[in-house]
C-alpha cells in the first residue's frame, strides 16, 4: 500500500535532531569568512552521539542500523542549520562500501575501520573524481602498477570531501590485469612523499581536497572484497552521493525558506510587513514549490535504492535534478527577499546559498542527471 | 514507507486498461475540440459501464450506491481516467467535488435524492461559481438568491460554467442570500434543476473550439428552499471545502504522463540527418526534465492523497502547491510538444501531415486554461504562501 509519510519514529528522530540544530544555529554567529566551511561546526562526536554517523552501520561495529532513508532525514536536518557533515561521504559512502565488504568476508582492520566511523572517532573519505574532470558525477581509478607482492598508485584527484581531515581514504583502484578493485587506505601509515593531500577552497560549505598518490604502496590485504564488483560498487556511491546531497540540500533550501518567512513576516516598508507584498510572497512560496516535491523525490529514491527496485537509478536522478535545476531560482528568489542584509556575511542567509550554489554540480550537474532520467521514457 | 500499489490495485490498474482500450474509439482524443455534444452522449454511456462495474464511485459509500473503497485505489482510477483523456467527461466532477460536498453538507433527504443517481452515471452536473465581475475574488459574486416562502427567486449571470451546454442536468450554484452581510458571510450554495424556467445558457467558443464553457443567465428561477445546500449564508467553508476536493481530485499528473509518452515516442520515431531526435544530448535532457516534472506532480498528489487517509485535511496549502505544479508541467510538456514537433506539429487536426493528427496542437491549445481554471496559479502561490508559510495577507 503506498504510504508516503515519514512515520511516528522517523519524525520524531527528526525533531530530536532540528532541536539539536537549532540549538547550535542559535549558538554560533555565521563566519565571515568565504572561504571553507562556515556554517555552524558540529564535531563528530556530537553526531555520533545522536546516532547520526551510525545510521545504516551494523550494531555489531557500533551502528545504529537504519536505513538509507533515515540518514537522508538526518542529513537534511543539519543542512536545515546550513551544517556540513563529514556523514554523508564517511558514513554514507565510505561506510556503505565497507558495509559491503564485511558482509563478504570479516577482516579486523575494516571492522576497524567501521567501528571508528560509527563512533564518530574518524573520517572515512572516498576518492572518485580525477583532476581535470569536468563532471563530478564520474570516477577515475588510481593506476595500480605491480611491485613485488603488492603495488604502487598513481592518482590525482580532486574535490574529494574531507580527505584532510580523514583518517582512511577509500578509492577504485585500476589493476594491471584491467580488473578495478577498491582499496581501503589508512593515511597515515603511508609513507609521507607518497600521498599529498591540500585543502581546497571552494564556492561550497562542504570541505574538499585535492589529494595525490605518489608510488604509494599497496598490499592485498588494503583491498575490499566486494560484492557486486568494484566498478559497480564505485558507480552505486556516485548514485547515493547524489542522493544524499540532494537530501542535505533538501534541508539547506528548508532552512534558509524558514529564516526568509520569518524575515518578510518582521520587516516592515511602506508601512507593512513585506511578506504581505503579493511580489515578495509569491517568490518565498516559489521556494516552498521547488523544495517540497524535491524532498518527496529523495524520500521515493531512497525507499527505491533500499528496497532494490529496478528504477532506483532513475528516481535518484530525478531527485538530484529537480533541486539542482530549481537551486538557481531558490536563491535568487531568498535574495531578493533579503535585499542588502542577504549579501552580508553578517547573515547566515550566505552559507546556505553558498552550499546550494555547490550542490548543483555536486555528483551531476540537472542536465546529466535529466539526460539519466529520460531512460525512464525509453530515451 | 512504501511507494508502490497493492498487487490488488495494479490488477485493477490492468483491468481498467484493458476496458478502456476496448471502450474507447480508436481515435479517441477526449471531450473538447469536434463533435462535442456527440462525444458527451459517448460519455454518458461509458459511465453507465463503469457503474455497472462498480469503478464510477468506488470510494462513496455503499448506501449511496458507493463502492466503499479506499483512496489509493481510487488513485487507480483517476489516474487511468486522465491517462485516458478522461473519458468520464463532465461527469468526473460529480465525483470530484460535487458528490463529496453534497455527502458532507446535504441533508439525508438531499444525499438520497442526488448521489445514487451520480453513483449511476446518469447526471451531468455544472457549477455556476464564476461571475463576470467575480473571478479570482470569489466572494463578491452578485448573483441574488432572494428568500420567497419555500423556494428562492434566482437572478443573476455566472460564466465559465463547464459542461452547462452539455446538457447539464443540474447546477451547483453559489448566490448572494444577504447582500448586507459581509462578503464571505452572505453567500449560499443551491441546487438548480436546469430544465427550471428562466434558465438560459449561452455557449462560449473558446480558443479550443465550441468546447465546454458557457454562461449561464438566471431570470426568476425559482430554487426550492430545500435544494439549498446547508444553513443560508454558511456557504463560503462549502465552497473552500469544494474547491480543495476539486483541485486535487484531477490526476493530472496522468495526463501529463501520456503527453510526455507521445513526445517521447515521436523523439524516437524522428530521423534528422539519419539519426533519431532522441540520441541528441539536448533532447533526452529536455525530456528527462519533463519526466521529472512529472514525477513531482505525482508525488505531490500521493502526499495530499496521503494526508486524506489519515483523515487530515491538507491545511498547509498542499493541494493548492500540487496543482500549481502539475498545472505547469502539464503546459511545459505541451510547449516542448511544439517546439520539439516543430511544422509538422502546427497543422491541426484533419490536416495531411499533422503529426498524431495535430496532437501536439490540442494539448497545446486544452493546456493554456489550466493555469488559469479552478483559481489562477497565482492566486494559489498566495495561498500556499498565506496558509503554507504563515505570510501575513495585504492590508
Amino acid at each position: 500500500m503506498v504510504d508516503i509519510l515519514l512515520d511516528d519514529s522517523r519524525r520524531s528522530f527528526k525533531a530530536e535532531l532540528d532541536r539539536f540544530v537549532q540549538g547550535q544555529v542559535r549558538a554560533n554567529d555565521p563566519a565571515t569568512s568565504v572561504s571553507g566551511d562556515h556554517g555552524p561546526q558540529v564535531s563528530l562526536r556530537e553526531l555520533a552521539a545522536l546516532g547520526v554517523t551510525g545510521i545504516g552501520l551494523p550494531d555489531s561495529a557500533g551502528g545504529s542500523e537504519g536505513s538509507l532513508l533515515d540518514l537522508c532525514v538526518a542529513v537534511e536536518s543539519l543542512g536545515a542549520g546550513g551544517i556540513s557533515t563529514p556523514a554523508i561521504v564517511a558514513t554514507g559512502l565510505a561506510g556503505e562500501i565497507l558495509v559491503g565488504s564485511l558482509r563478504m568476508e570479516l577482516v579486523p582492520r575494516t571492522f576497524d575501520a567501521l567501528a571508528a566511523i560509527a563512533s564518530g572517532r574518524s573520517i572515512a573519505s572516498l576518492a572518485l573524481m580525477p583532476v581535470g574532470a569536468m563532471s563530478e558525477f564520474g570516477w577515475k581509478p588510481a593506476t595500480a602498477h605491480a611491485d613485488g607482492d603488492g603495488w604502487r598508485l598513481t592518482a590525482s584527484w580532486t574535490h574529494v570531501p574531507y580527505a584532510h581531515r580523514a583518517e582512511w581514504l577509500v578509492a577504485p583502484v585500476l589493476l594491471p590485469g584491467g580488473a578495478v578493485a577498491v582499496a581501503l587506505l589508512h593515511l597515515a601509515s603511508l609513507p609521507e612523499h607518497t600521498v599529498r593531500i591540500r585543502e581546497q577552497r571552494l564556492i561550497s560549505g562542504e570541505p574538499r581536497s585535492a589529494v595525490q598518490l605518489v608510488d604509494t604502496p599497496l598490499a592485498a590485504s588494503d583491498l575490499l572484497p566486494t560484492e557486486a564488483g568494484g566498478a559497480a560498487t564505485i558507480e552505486a556511491s556516485l548514485i547515493r552521493g547524489a542522493l544524499l546531497h540532494t537530501a542535505h540540500a533538501v534541508g539547506v533550501a528548508e532552512g534558509a525558506l524558514q529564516m526568509a518567512v520569518d524575515w518578510a513576516k518582521d520587516r516592515k516598508q511602506f508601512g507593512r510587513p513585506i511578506g504581505s507584498f503579493q511580489t515578495v510572497s509569491n517568490r518565498l512560496a516559489d521556494v516552498r514549490i521547488a523544495v517540497d516535491p524535491a524532498r518527496l523525490a529523495v524520500w521515493e529514491a531512497a525507499w527505491a535504492l533500499h528496497s532494490g527496485h529496478p528504477d532506483a537509478p532513475g528516481l535518484v536522478s530525478v531527485a538530484k535534478g529537480l533541486l539542482s535545476e530549481k537551486s538557481s531560482s531558490i536563491v535568487t528568489n531568498l535574495h531578493q527577499v533579503f535585499g542588502a542584509v542577504g549579501y552580508s556575511t553578517e547573515h547566515a542567509l550566505h552559507v546556505h546559498t553558498r552550499i546550494l550554489k555547490g550542490f548543483q554540480t555536486t555528483y551531476g550537474s540537472a542536465a546529466i542527471h535529466y539526460e539519466r532520467a529520460s531512460a525512464s521514457l525509453g530515451l | 514507507m512504501d511507494f508502490e500499489f497493492t498487487q490488488e490495485q495494479q490488477k485493477l490498474r490492468t483491468e481498467l486498461r484493458a476496458f478502456l482500450a476496448a471502450r474507447l474509439p480508436q481515435d479517441w482524443k477526449g471531450v473538447l475540440g469536434s463533435n462535442i455534444h456527440e462525444k458527451i452522449d459517448f460519455t454518458r454511456e461509458l459511465c453507465a459501464d463503469l457503474a455497472d462495474q462498480g469503478w464510477l464511485t468506488l470510494t462513496w459509500p455503499v448506501e449511496y450506491g458507493g463502492g466503499g473503497g479506499d483512496v489509493w485505489t481510487e488513485m487507480v482510477v483517476r489516474e487511468e481516467m486522465w491517462y485516458a483523456l478522461e473519458p468520464r467527461g463532465p461527469q468526473y466532477m460529480n465525483l470530484n467535488y460535487i458528490g463529496p460536498m453534497i455527502m458532507k453538507y446535504g441533508t439525508e433527504d438531499q444525499r438520497r435524492r442526488f448521489l445514487p443517481p451520480m453513483a449511476r452515471g446518469e447526471v451531468i452536473w455544472t457549477q455556476g461559481f464564476s461571475e463576470p465581475e467575480a473571478g479570482s475574488d470569489l466572494a463578491s459574486l452578485r448573483t441574488r438568491a432572494t428568500a420567497a416562502g419555500e423556494a428562492y427567486q434566482i437572478n443573476g449571470q455566472k460564466i465559465w460554467s463547464s459542461y452547462a451546454g452539455s446538457p447539464a442536468d443540474w447546477c451547483l450554484l453559489l448566490a448572494r442570500t444577504d447582500p448586507e452581510a459581509p462578503k464571505h458571510a452572505g453567500i449560499s450554495v443551491f441546487m438548480v434543476d436546469m430544465t427550471s424556467p428562466g434558465v438560459t445558457v449561452r455557449p462560449i467558443e473558446s480558443m479550443a473550439g465550441l468546447g465546454e464553457i458557457n454562461e449561464i443567465f438566471f431570470d426568476d428561477v425559482e430554487v426550492p428552499e430545500v435544494n439549498r445546500l446547508g444553513p443560508e449564508n454558511a456557504g463560503w467553508p462549502i465552497i473552500i471545502y469544494g474547491l480543495a476536493h476539486e483541485r486535487t481530485g484531477i490526476a493530472l499528473h496522468a495526463r501529463a504522463l501520456r503527453s510526455l509518452e507521445r513526445l517521447a515516442r515521436f523523439t524516437r520515431t524522428t530521423i534528422v540527418d539519419g539519426v533519431p531526435l532522441s540520441e541528441r544530448s539536448e533532447v533526452r535532457s529536455r525530456l528527462g526534465m519533463l519526466y521529472a516534472h512529472y514525477r513531482a506532480a505525482r508525488l505531490l498528489s500521493y502526499r495530499v492523497t496521503a494526508l486524506a487517509e489519515r483523515g487530515l485535511i491538507p491545511s498547509k496549502g498542499e493541494g493548492e502547491l500540487c496543482w500549481i505544479v502539475s498545472a505547469l508541467t502539464l503546459q511545459e510538456i505541451a510547449e516542448a510538444g511544439l517546439e520539439i514537433s516543430g511544422a509538422g506539429g502546427q497543422l491541426l487536426e484533419g490536416e495531411p501531415g499533422a503529426i498524431d493528427d495535430g496532437a501536439f496542437e490540442r494539448d497545446w491549445v486544452e493546456m493554456l486554461p489550466i493555469t488559469i481554471s479552478g483559481g489562477t496559479v497565482d492566486v494559489q502561490r498566495l495561498i500556499v504562501a498565506q496558509r503554507g508559510l504563515g505570510l501575513p495577507k495585504a492590508g
